[in-house]
């Protein structure tokens, strides 16, 4: 053992400190009404154009069965919760046209939808009579999708892709959109970034537009 | 990265980032800052780590926003007040004094090799600094060491003890 470590042994936080940042930790997940937080278990998960998933915390156990396949549980008094990821992808492209798929049926909602446009459906958890909103937008070269439940009038969770842009700043100022970097070059910048990358997501303006027609904060 | 995840990265290295902060900027006060804002960036749910380097990323973190403080117009202009740090005995305080002494970009390389036990490479990552320029500040610190604490240089005698994880 050198001096240095024994002279740095005895500089800790003090315990008020550490009080206040835990205090700080544990209030950001529950506070502003409950806002779903951003899942980043995985970097992959987090930032690949597939499928984003996210629960809210401090809520009682729930489950929703979503629209575009599979389903959420949310844990009690945690922001941690059980997926069951579809397998199916719920917006796809063919010849040129955005097409949804769900309840067996498949429907052409190009002429719907724009960047600014959302194509909302309100769908009802058939199980527990929760709601929520599956809501598409963008245009064949740039659409995404994304599928909340609400209850009430909180957005609970959500299953989704390409809803938002994941800004994040480089060294030397200049912005990038992580979105647009194929998955081994965010891997890449991560790890010259010591292992993570702090971002700024924004919403797609046909999310936002969806989100105040639809009078939710998220 | 949930609360229970945030809770846990604090428990495992609040301390860590408190100490690297503290070392770089000399200051309790905007060492417990800067360790603030780490989590707090964390836990504002905008960041991703990749498994098995949230410490590596913390540290990097942590450096980055000591060096944003150091450029600051309100930190270049404004007196530093703050308490001290209680050590054991002397020799504590004397090595904690000379490192003090030395500029900030050297303390971190010091702190990062004698406490957490990185190598050059790793230190380089860390800092956005070279190998060379890692073992160049290195070598400029503890020149600037031996002359502060004379005979007493051997205090950083490194043995290969370090947190490196």
């Amino acid at each position: 053992m050198n001096n240095y470590w024994r002279m740095m042994e005895q500089v800790t936080l003090s315990d008020q400190k550490k009080e206040k940042i835990m205090e700080m930790i544990e209030n950001k997940g529950t506070q502003k009404g409950r806002r779903p937080s951003v899942k980043v278990m995985v970097l992959a998960a987090a930032l690949a154009v597939g499928c984003v998933l996210s629960i809210a915390a401090g809520l009682p156990a729930q489950v929703y069965n979503f629209m575009s396949g599979g389903s959420m549980m949310n844990m009690p008094g945690s922001d941690r919760g059980e997926f069951v990821v579809s397998s199916d992808t719920p917006v796809t492209l063919e010849d040129g046209r955005i097409w949804l798929t769900a309840n067996g049926e498949k429907l052409d909602i190009t002429d719907k939808m724009d960047d600014n446009t959302p194509y909302i459906v309100e769908h009802t958890d058939k199980e527990n009579g929760t709601s929520g909103y599956f809501v598409a937008g963008g245009t064949p070269e740039n659409f995404g999708w994304v599928e909340f439940p609400v209850i009430d009038g909180v957005i609970t969770g959500s299953s989704g892709a390409n809803y938002e842009d994941h800004w994040y700043e480089m060294p030397d100022g200049t912005k990038i959109n992580l979105n647009d970097l194929p998955m081994e070059e965010q891997m890449k910048l991560a790890e010259e970034n010591g292992g993570g990358l702090t971002f700024t997501p924004v919403k797609h303006p046909w999310l936002q537009t969806a989100l105040d027609q639809l009078g939710l904060t998220w | 990265m949930d609360t229970e995840q945030l809770t846990e990265l604090f428990r495992r290295y609040g301390d860590d980032v408190f100490r690297l902060a503290c070392s770089y900027l000399g200051s309790r006060a905007d060492g417990e800052d800067v360790c603030q804002s780490v989590f707090l960036k964390l836990a504002e749910g905008k960041t991703a780590l990749l498994p098995g380097r949230e410490k590596a990323w913390l540290l990097t973190c942590t450096a980055n926003l000591c060096k944003s403080q150091l450029r600051s117009f309100w930190r270049r202009n404004v007196g530093e007040l703050d308490e001290s740090l209680p050590f054991r005995d002397g020799s504590d305080q004397e090595v904690w004094d000379a490192v003090m002494a030395l500029p900030p970009k050297y303390r971190a390389v010091i702190h990062l090799y004698y406490w957490e036990g990185f190598d050059q490479g790793e230190i380089g990552d860390i800092l956005h600094i070279s190998r060379t320029a890692v073992q160049t500040r290195m070598a400029r610190a503890r020149d600037m060491l031996r002359k502060e604490l004379g005979d007493g240089e051997q205090l950083l005698a490194h043995d290969g003890a370090g947190h490196a994880q």
